[in-house]
């Protein structure tokens, strides 16, 4: 660095400054992902620990895959004799639909002690009857507030050969409506209790429920222990008998799709700034300096040397790149920050301002990669005109 | 003047080659500090790269070169660099100002990038120099006899030992030629020596040393010129 960069930087248009806008919009870039990854994750990870996650197991039935245990009546039997188990909620899936008025086809779950509804109305009981419902506000344009507590009938598909079917109607008193934005299984979904779920999934098999529990066995379950410490030694006494069963907390530690996306993007983020700026840093300083060699030249009159003429151009790539990386990070901070309000609309959960903070290693990377990368690109750009006298190149210019 | 320094300039059988072939075979120079001398030359003689040997840019290829009695071939290229900054003023034919430093910042841009310690010595040079009103200009805004005006003042306000000027006065109307010529004169008087490169025999026959360069050979001229001006 050379006290004359901070005059030809402030002054001088055919500076390294002109790298700063661009540096500044992928420094933005980055902090404001990596705020808004950050915001997202742990309003996750605080849902759906918050609702007890840290003492779940959630056991798999991967249809079709032979080695997986299918989740059975008298399999979930054992799992439920597991040391530290308290509790085996099964979920079947299958769906219900408008008898009376409306036009809503709505799916069907077992409400699971992992699920952490966000009830907007009405309230659910500590153990769902069976027939009792819990409905979205709104689904599929029918506005279920006016149905609240009042026992309601409801369609859903009795199967009565392989391609045939009727329409039975079960009877269900509507006990809480929750926010519809909230869609960890999906939109518009209806939670029962586990008897009543399986009896429609076993009836949309055309099969009596015992059977149908015996045999096909529910699509997930939920295990729940005692204690955090039992979740390890239970999922081990589980896999060894057999069952596909993993942690729940673990599942959101490292949620594979949407959040390993994520991360990957800002990993890849954080490699483009860097080779952006150390390319943008090569083609500028061969620009500039070749621009520039008139003045470099009569710098080398008052006494500059060519080690300092670099100087000049490293002092310009740091304060490019730092004034990049600090008003970046400022204003990608920001933003991020602005986007809370509709990134929670986005996921229906809450998000605190402080979660969408970007982490320190994001905010690092973005503080620093811009003038890193620009000095290294500046030394490498400027090596070739520079290796020659700015005196001699620009007599001979002229 | 204490006759025991050393001169400010003592060249001995300096010469440079580029690498296209042109440049300086031999030059033999003494300057006593406060001596002005002239170089005078057909275009392409070695006169610019005679100026850029003794203003330590270009490292001549044999011979030495004493700044007041330091060996310069001796000194490694930051040392002859400082030596550059403190000792050696340059005014060059094609290379002009700064062209983002006011007129004043130019000045003091002899003294390295803190210009604002050097305002006063700046503002106070251009002001002797009846340039006060352009103190705050931007130097695109001056004519080119201003520009180079202020690039005699550049190099002659640190009273450095040596002034090197490369054809000063071309371009300028006599007016304009004569106020640069008396600041070189004003420079030498305060102890610099001056060399300056002119094809102008007026400016020429206003210093007290006029050399001669041909084909790369650096040689006196009194006797010749002396001659002529008589004969004219
Ligand atoms: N940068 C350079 N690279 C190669 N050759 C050069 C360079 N500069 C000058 N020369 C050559 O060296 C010789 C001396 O050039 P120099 O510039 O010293 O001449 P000069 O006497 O100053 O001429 P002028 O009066 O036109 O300014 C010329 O033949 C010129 O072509
Ligand atoms: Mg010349």
């Amino acid at each position: 660095m050379s006290r004359w960069s901070l005059y030809t930087w402030k002054r001088d248009g055919r500076s390294l400054r002109r790298a700063l806008p661009t540096l500044t919009v992928l420094a933005a870039l980055l902090t404001t992902s990596a705020g808004v990854a950050a915001g997202a994750a742990e309003a996750v990870e605080r849902d759906v620990l918050g609702s007890g996650g840290l003492t779940q197991i959630e056991l798999s039935s991967f249809e079709g895959e032979e080695s997986v245990r299918p989740l059975t009546t008298s399999a979930l039997q054992d799992a439920e004799n597991a040391p530290g188990v308290r509790q085996v909620v099964a979920d079947y899936s299958s769906g219900l639909y408008a008898e009376e008025d409306g036009t809503y086809d709505l799916t069907s779950h077992t409400l699971t002690p992992g699920d952490d509804l966000p009830v907007t109305k009405g309230k659910v009981p500590a153990e769902l009857g069976r027939s009792e419902v819990v409905l979205p506000a709104v689904a599929q344009g029918t506005d279920f507030a006016p149905l609240l507590g009042r026992t309601v009938a409801f369609g859903y598909t009795k199967a009565t050969g392989a391609a045939s079917g009727t329409t039975a109607v079960i009877k269900l008193k509507i006990v809480a409506l929750y926010d519809p934005t909230w869609q960890a299984d999906g939109p518009g979904v209806a939670y029962l209790s586990e008897d009543t779920a399986a009896l429609l999934a076993a009836a949309r098999a055309g099969q009596e429920p015992e059977v149908f529990r015996d045999k096909e066995g529910a699509q997930s379950a939920t295990v729940v222990v005692d204690h955090q410490k039992q979740v390890a030694a239970a999922t081990k006494t589980l896999q060894d008998d057999g069952f596909s069963a993993s942690p729940v907390s673990d599942r959101v530690r490292n949620l594979p799709g949407l959040f390993g996306a994520a991360d990957l993007a800002m990993r890849v983020g954080v490699l483009i700034l860097a080779l952006v700026a150390i390319g943008l840093g090569v083609v500028r300083a061969a620009d500039s300096t070749r621009a520039r060699i008139g003045q470099f030249a009569i710098l080398r009159i008052l006494g500059s040397g060519r080690p300092e003429l670099r100087r000049i151009l490293l002092g310009e790539a740091v304060l490019s790149g730092g004034v990049a990386g600090v008003v970046g990070v400022a204003v990608g901070t920001g933003v991020s920050l602005a986007l809370v309000s509709p990134l929670s609309d986005v996921l229906g959960l809450p998000i605190k301002l402080t979660d969408a903070l970007p982490g320190p290693g994001w905010v690092a990377a973005a503080l620093l990669l811009p003038a890193l990368g620009l000095a290294v690109g500046t030394l490498l750009g400027s090596r070739e005109v520079l290796r020659r006298d700015p005196y001699l190149t620009a007599r001979a210019h002229s | 003047m204490n006759t025991a320094s050393p001169p400010a300039v003592a060249a001995e059988g300096l010469a440079f080659s580029y690498a296209s072939g042109g440049g300086l075979t031999r030059a033999d120079l003494t300057l006593e500090a406060g001596a002005m001398a002239a170089v005078e030359g057909p275009s392409g003689s070695g006169k610019s790269t005679l100026l850029a040997l003794l203003g330590l840019i270009l490292s001549p290829s044999a011979g030495s070169l004493h700044i007041t009695g330091t060996d310069t071939g001796a000194l490694a290229p930051a040392e002859r660099d400082l030596l550059r900054q403190r000792s050696i003023g340059i005014v060059l034919q094609d290379l002009g100002l700064l062209p983002f430093l006011s007129a004043w910042e130019n000045v003091a841009a002899a003294f390295g990038p803190r210009l604002g310690r050097h305002r006063t010595a700046a503002r106070d040079l251009l002001g002797d120099l009846g340039m006060a009103q352009l103190a705050d200009s931007r130097v695109t805004e001056l004519s080119g006899g201003q520009r180079q005006r202020i690039a005699v003042a550049r190099a002659a306000v640190k009273q450095p030992v040596l002034i090197l000027a490369d054809e000063p006065t071309s371009g300028l109307d006599p007016k304009t030629a004569n106020s640069v010529m008396n600041s070189l004169r004003s420079c030498a008087e305060r102890g610099s020596a001056v060399l300056i490169v002119t094809h102008d025999s007026t400016v020429a026959g206003a210093c007290d040393q006029r050399y001669v360069l041909d084909e790369g050979v650096l040689s006196t001229a009194h006797k010749e010129t002396a001659r002529k001006e008589n004969l004219a």
